[in-house]
C-alpha cells in the first residue's frame, strides 16, 4: 500500500534569493520529515507556474537527500517505523519523491502547450493543471496530456464542473485533485472548500479523487489517517477516502512514470551501462520481477539506508533509488564546508581576561566533495604573562582584512609599570601548522597588529591594541599570481599569538614598519639554525640593504639570532602547542635593540616540510626583540617557487632609555637559504628609515639606518630582508621610540608596555605609519601662520608632573608621568581602568620651527605647546637687466 | 481512540507547553464548537473525554462515541494550535473498546519513550524515567 502526498510546495528559487531560498528549503525539508514521520511514503514536490511555459521551466527540482534529512531530524527511523508499523506500511518500502508540475492555464493556447510533445512536461514526473476558466477545464478533462487536474476549492470555482466533462476525464485516467490544508487553515476556507468539494466528489463518486496537503507549512501536514477521515467530511466513504491517498496515488504515478519514461508508453528505455557486461544466460525477467512501477528512479529513499547511516551517524548522504541505481549527483548545497569566521570566537574570548585559546576550526569550501579531511584549525593562543593573566585588562580588536580568511587574533596590551629598567617585551608567536594535501600551496601569513592608542572614558590614555592576523592561504599556480586566494587550498594553522607584556616609560606613537621578506627554501633538519646574519642597528650608521642585489647587505647591523630562545624568563612561551611531527623547527631570534621596536617582516618561506610551522615571537625585552620563528613548511612546497609565506610582522616596542638602538632587524636564518621573492613595490614604500634621534647610543644615526631597496628582491637572492625600520622622523612626526607606558599593573613582575604588533600582509594595505599613534596622550597639532600648535590631553595631571623638552634642536619631547595612587594592602580593585605611569610622546620639529621661543601652558587638562615659525627670508631677486 | 500530539518543528526537545487532559480537550472542544457549532459540541460532549495524557511522549488518549467519533476526529484534525503553540494532532490508532486501547496505548507509549531518549540522549533524568512509569501505570488503570 503506501501514502502519498502528491503536493508539497516548492517554491521557485530563481533568481536565487538566498534567505528567501534558504527558508524554503529548511520549511520543505520540515514537510518533508514530518511526512515521512506520519508514515506517508511518497511525496512530490510541487512547482506551480502561470502564463507562457519556457524552457526555463524545466524540472530544477532538487530532491533531498537522506543525509539532508537526517540533519534535520537525526533520529528519524525509529519514529517513521513507529509510524508506519501503526499504518500497516511495511517498513522496507523506499520513501519515494517525485516532481510535479502544475501549470494554470487560462486560455486556450496555453492549454495547447499541455501535449505530449512537449519536452518540458516530460521532465517532471507529474503534470498537473490548474484550469482557470470552462474552456480551459473542459480541454483539460478531454484532451490535455496531464495527470492531474487541480481546482483550487478554496476560492470561488470559476467553471462549471459539468458530469460529462468530469465522466471524460475519469475516462482518460486523470484524476481531481483535492488539497486538504485549506480545511486545517481557515475557518472561511473550510466552508468554501467543502462545499465546493462535495460538488466534485458527487460527481466522480469518489473515483479518480486524490488528496494532497498542498501545505505552506509543516503545521498543515496530517497523518494518512487523519487525512481519510477529513474526507469523509466532503462526503467521500472511507474506503474512497483511503484510496485517495493511497491507491489512486499510486495508480496515478504508475501512469505517469509510464509516460515519462516509455516509449509509447510499452517499451522502456534505459541506458545500459556499459560497465555491466550482458549476461544472456540470465533470463530477463528476473529483472521485471523486481519492477516497481512507481518508482520514478531517483529520489526513493530507503528506510533500511536510513537506519544505517544513523547509526553510523555519518552525515554521508546516501541516495537510494529503488530499482534504477543511478548514482544521482548529490545537487545539495550540504558538502559545503563552513567557513566560520574566527571574528566572534576572538570576540567571546576578549572578554576574559585569561586568553588561553581559541581553537576555531575552519573548514573551507572546497570545489570536490572530499575533501573534507581538509581542515584548518586555527589557534589562538593570545597568552599573556600568567601573573598577569587574571588581572590585566585585555583589548581586542579585530580586523577584518581581505578576502580571503582571515584571522583576527586579539592580542593582550598589558601594562606593567615596574619601578626597575623599563622592559618592553613583545611576544608574538606565530604557529602555522601547513597541512596540505596539494603540493601547491601557500600560506602567506601577513600579521598585521596596530597599537593604537586610545583614550578610555577618563581620557586617560589607554592602550588598546589591534592585533590582525590575516592568515591566508594564498594558492598560487605556476602563473604566481598571488591573486589566487584558493580556499580549495587548505591550510590547518594554527596561529598562537602570545603578546607579552610590554613596559616602557615613554609613550609616543610609533609607527613601526619592518618588511622583511624572507624566502626560506629547504629547511635543514636542524632544529635550530644559527642565526646567519646579525644586525645591530647600535652600529647602523651603514646599514644599507641593497635589495636591488640579490643579496642583502647589512652592514654594521649586529643581528644576534638565537637559536634558542634566550627571553624564556621574560616571556612564557611555554604555552605554544605545537605538536609538529616530522617538522623541522627553525628557530630564529632575533634581538632586536629595542628602539628599533618596529620590525614588519615579511617571510615568505619555502620549506619541504609536511607541517610548516611559524613561530615568532618577538620579544624585546630589554632593549630586545626576539624573534623565533619556527617554521616547517611541507616539502612539497620546495617545488614551487612561488609559495610564500609571508609573515609581515610590526611588533613595536620602544623602551625610552633603551636607548639608542634604532631600527630592529629581523635575522633569516643563516643555513637556510633564503630567497627573496619579488616584493612589490609597495613594500619598499614601506620601509622605512629608522631615526634614532633621541636614543642613548650616540653612534646611532638615524640616516645611515635608511635601508634602500630595490624595486624588486630578485627570487634567486639568496636572502632578502626587508626590514621597515622604524619610522623615518623626518617624514612621519611620530616618533618610534615613544612609548605608552601607561601602567596600572604596577605590581606585576613584568613590566608591560604597551604593545603595538602590526601585522600586515605582505600585499601590503600601505599603512601611513604616521597616522598611528600608540599611545600616550591625545595631541593634537595645529600648524598656524604664526607657528606650531601641539595641544595634548593630560587630564589628572600637575603640570609639574609634565616635562616638556627639545631635543637635538629638533625633537619636541612632551614626558610625563601620572603617579600612581597610594595602594592601600587591603584595598580592593574592581575596576581600574585609568592609566598611570609614564608617557612620552615626540614630534620631530619641522626646520622652520625656532626652537629659542617654545612656550607652553597648561588648562583643564590640555597642554598646549607653542612652537613659533621662523619667519622665511624671501629670497631676494634682482633682476639683471640683459643689453644688448 | 488515541490521538498523537505533534508539537512541531520548534520544539525538539523543550517544549513550549507541558501539555495536560485540561488543555487539550480545551483545544479540542473549541474546534468542535467552530466546525461543529453548538449541536455538535453538545452532542458529543456526553461521550467526549480526554482519558489521559503523558506530558513526555505527547502520547493522549481520547474517548468518544461511536456515533461521533468521526466528527470529534476531523475536529481533532483540525486543531492547529494549543494556545499559542503550533501542534498536530495524529491519529495512532483507533479502538473500540478500552481494553484494545490500552494495549495499543501502551504498545506506543513505549516505543515513544524508546524515541525520546534517543533525542534527549545523556540527558534522561531519573524524574522523567520515573514520571514515565507513573503514566505506564495509569494507562494500566484506565477504565471505561
Amino acid at each position: 500500500m503506501g501514502f502519498f502526498d502528491l503536493n508539497i510546495p516548492y517554491t521557485d528559487s530563481t533568481p536565487p534569493n538566498t534567505a528567501n531560498s534558504s527558508a524554503a528549503k529548511t520549511a520543505r525539508i520540515k514537510i518533508v520529515i514530518k511526512a515521512m514521520e506520519l508514515g506517508y511514503t511518497g511525496i512530490a514536490y510541487n512547482r506551480t507556474i502561470k502564463g507562457v511555459m519556457s524552457d526555463r521551466d524545466r524540472c530544477s527540482i532538487p530532491l533531498l537527500t537522506l543525509s539532508s534529512l537526517l540533519k534535520a531530524a537525526p533520529f528519524l527511523s525509529s519514529s517513521v517505523n513507529l509510524h508506519r508499523d501503526l499504518l500497516g506500511v511495511p517498513r522496507s518500502s523506499p520513501f519515494r519523491q517525485y516532481t510535479r508540475l502544475t501549470v494554470c492555464v487560462d486560455n486556450a493556447s496555453q492549454s495547447q502547450a499541455l501535449n505530449s510533445g512537449n519536452p518540458v512536461l516530460k521532465t517532471y514526473d507529474i503534470v498537473a493543471v490548474r484550469p482557470f476558466n470552462q474552456i480551459t477545464f473542459d480541454h483539460a478533462c478531454e484532451k490535455a496530456e496531464v495527470d492531474i487536474i487541480s481546482i483550487d476549492f478554496s476560492d470561488r470555482v470559476p467553471f462549471r464542473l459539468k458530469l460529462p466533462m468530469v465522466k471524460a476525464a475519469i475516462k482518460r485516467g486523470v484524476y481531481f485533485e483535492i488539497a486538504y490544508s485549506g480545511l486545517i487553515v481557515d475557518v472561511q476556507l473550510r466552508r468554501q472548500m467543502i462545499s465546493n468539494a462535495k460538488l466534485l466528489v458527487d460527481w466522480t463518486r469518489g473515483k479518480n479523487v486524490i488528496f494532497t496537503s498542498a501545505a505552506p507549512s509543516v503545521c498543515e501536514v496530517r497523518g494518512p489517517n487523519d487525512v481519510a477521515n477529513l474526507a469523509s467530511l466532503l462526503g467521500l466513504s472511507v474506503e474512497r477516502a483511503k484510496a485517495a491517498i493511497s491507491k489512486n496515488c499510486r495508480s496515478l504515478l504508475a501512469a505517469a512514470l509510464r509516460r515519462k519514461h516509455f516509449f509509447k508508453e510499452v517499451i522502456r528505455v534505459e541506458a545500459v551501462s556499459s560497465s555491466v557486461p550482458f549476461d544472456s544466460g540470465k533470463p530477463l525477467s528476473a529483472d521485471w520481477l523486481k519492477w516497481d512501477p512507481i518508482s520514478s528512479g531517483e529520489g526513493d529513499l530507503l528506510l533500511d539506508d536510513m537506519a544505517k547511516s544513523f547509526s553510523a551517524s555519518s552525515n554521508v548522504s546516501k541516495t537510494v533509488k529503488a530499482i534504477d541505481f543511478d548514482s544521482v549527483v548529490d545537487n545539495m548545497p550540504s558538502h559545503g564546508f563552513q567557513v566560520k569566521d574566527l571574528i566572534s570566537g576572538t570576540k567571546t574570548a576578549s572578554l576574559s581576561p585569561t586568553l588561553l585559546s581559541t581553537n576555531e576550526p575552519v573548514e573551507f569550501s572546497t570545489t570536490t566533495n572530499q575533501t573534507s579531511e581538509k581542515s584548518s584549525t586555527l589557534n589562538l593562543l593570545p597568552e599573556t604573562d600568567k601573573a598577569l593573566s587574571d588581572d590585566r585588562p585585555s583589548e581586542h580588536l579585530t580586523f577584518i582584512f581581505g578576502d580571503s580568511q582571515k584571522l583576527y587574533m586579539a592580542n593582550d596590551a598589558t601594562k606593567a609599570l615596574t619601578d626597575s629598567e623599563e622592559v618592553v617585551t613583545n611576544s608574538t608567536t606565530t604557529k602555522e601548522e601547513l597541512e596540505t594535501q596539494n603540493d601547491s600551496h601557500v600560506a602567506c601569513v601577513s600579521l598585521e597588529t596596530e597599537g593604537q592608542g586610545l583614550q578610555s572614558e577618563n581620557s586617560s590614555p589607554s592602550y588598546e591594541q589591534n592585533t590582525v592576523l590575516v592568515n591566508e592561504d594564498v594558492r598560487i599556480e605556476a602563473s604566481g599570481n598571488e591573486q589566487n586566494v584558493a580556499l580549495g587550498s587548505l591550510t590547518s594553522q594554527d596561529v598562537s599569538v602570545m603578546p607579552i607584556e610590554n613596559e616602557a616609560s615613554q609613550t609616543s606613537a610609533m609607527d613601526i614598519e619592518l618588511n622583511a621578506a624572507i624566502e626560506i627554501s629547504p629547511p635543514s633538519e636542524d632544529n635550530s639554525l644559527p642565526p646567519t646574519q646579525n644586525k645591530d642597528t647600535n652600529s647602523s650608521k651603514e646599514s644599507h640593504v641593497d635589495l636591488g642585489a640579490q643579496s642583502i647587505k647589512v652592514d654594521d647591523e649586529a643581528v644576534h639570532m638565537d637559536t634558542e630562545m634566550t627571553h624564556q624568563e621574560n616571556t612564557p612561551l611555554s604555552t605554544n602547542n605545537v605538536s609538529l611531527p616530522e617538522n623541522i623547527s627553525e628557530r630564529i631570534s632575533w634581538r632586536v635593540p629595542e628602539d628599533a621596536a618596529v620590525s614588519a617582516d615579511q617571510i615568505s618561506f619555502q620549506q619541504s616540510d609536511d607541517e610548516v610551522r611559524v613561530k615568532n615571537d618577538s620579544l624585546v625585552a630589554n632593549n630586545e626583540n626576539q624573534v623565533e620563528a619556527v617554521m616547517n613548511i611541507p616539502p612539497s612546497v620546495l617545488s614551487d617557487p612561488w609559495h610564500e609565506n609571508a609573515i609581515v610582522r610590526e611588533p613595536t616596542t620602544l623602551p625610552g632609555d633603551a636607548g639608542g638602538l634604532a631600527g630592529s632587524n629581523p635575522c633569516p636564518n643563516s643555513d637556510e637559504e633564503m630567497k627573496a621573492i619579488d616584493i612589490s613595490s609597495r613594500t619598499i614604500d614601506e620601509i622605512q628609515e629608522v631615526s634614532s634621534e633621541g636614543q642613548k647610543h650616540g653612534e646611532h644615526d638615524s640616516k645611515s639606518n635608511e635601508l634602500t631597496l630595490g624595486q624588486h628582491i630578485s627570487a634567486n637572492s639568496e636572502m632578502a630582508l626587508i626590514p621597515n625600520l622604524l619610522g623615518n622622523l623626518r617624514n612621519t612626526i611620530i616618533d618610534p621610540s615613544s612609548l605608552d607606558a601607561f601602567d596600572p599593573f604596577k605590581n606585576m613582575d613584568y613590566p608591560s608596555v604597551a604593545t603595538m604588533l602590526e601585522l600586515s600582509r605582505l600585499r601590503g594595505d600601505q599603512i601611513n605609519s604616521a597616522a598611528i599613534a600608540i599611545a600616550g596622550p591625545r595631541v593634537d597639532w595645529k600648524e598656524t601662520s604664526e607657528g606650531h600648535m601641539f595641544m595634548a590631553e593630560v587630564p589628572g595631571l600637575k603640570k609639574e608632573e609634565i616635562k616638556v623638552q627639545i631635543e637635538d634642536n629638533r625633537v619636541l619631547q612632551i614626558i610625563g608621568e601620572k603617579k600612581v595612587d597610594k595602594e592601600e594592602k587591603n584595598d580592593t580593585w574592581h575596576c581600574v581602568e585609568r592609566s598611570s605611569g609614564k608617557f612620552s610622546r615626540r614630534f620631530r620639529l619641522p626646520d622652520n620651527a625656532k626652537i629659542s621661543h617654545v612656550k607652553a601652558s597648561m588648562e583643564n587638562g590640555i597642554l598646549t605647546v607653542t612652537v613659533p615659525k621662523l619667519e622665511t627670508k624671501k629670497p631676494e631677486i634682482i633682476s639683471v637687466h640683459i643689453s644688448g | 481512540m488515541e490521538v498523537f500530539l505533534d508539537p512541531n518543528k520548534e520544539n525538539v526537545v523543550d517544549d513550549p507547553i507541558v501539555i495536560t487532559q485540561f488543555n487539550i480537550s480545551k483545544a479540542i472542544k473549541e474546534s468542535i464548537l467552530v466546525n461543529f457549532g453548538e449541536c455538535g459540541l453538545a452532542s458529543s460532549l456526553g461521550s467526549f473525554q480526554v482519558k489521559y495524557v503523558n506530558p513526555i511522549t505527547k502520547l493522549c488518549v481520547i474517548r468518544a462515541s461511536r456515533e461521533d467519533y468521526q466528527k470529534i476526529w476531523s475536529a481533532i484534525t483540525m486543531v492547529r494550535s494549543i494556545g499559542n503553540c503550533p501542534v498536530l494532532f495524529n491519529l495512532l490508532d483507533l479502538s473500540g473498546s478500552i481494553k484494545a486501547c490500552k494495549n495499543a496505548a501502551l504498545k506506543c507509549d513505549e516505543l515513544k519513550f524508546e524515541q525520546y531518549k534517543l533525542m534527549v540522549g545523556a540527558r534522561l533524568s531519573a524524574d522523567v524515567t520515573q514520571q514515565m512509569q507513573n503514566c505506564l501505570e495509569k494507562i494500566k488503570i484506565l477504565e471505561h
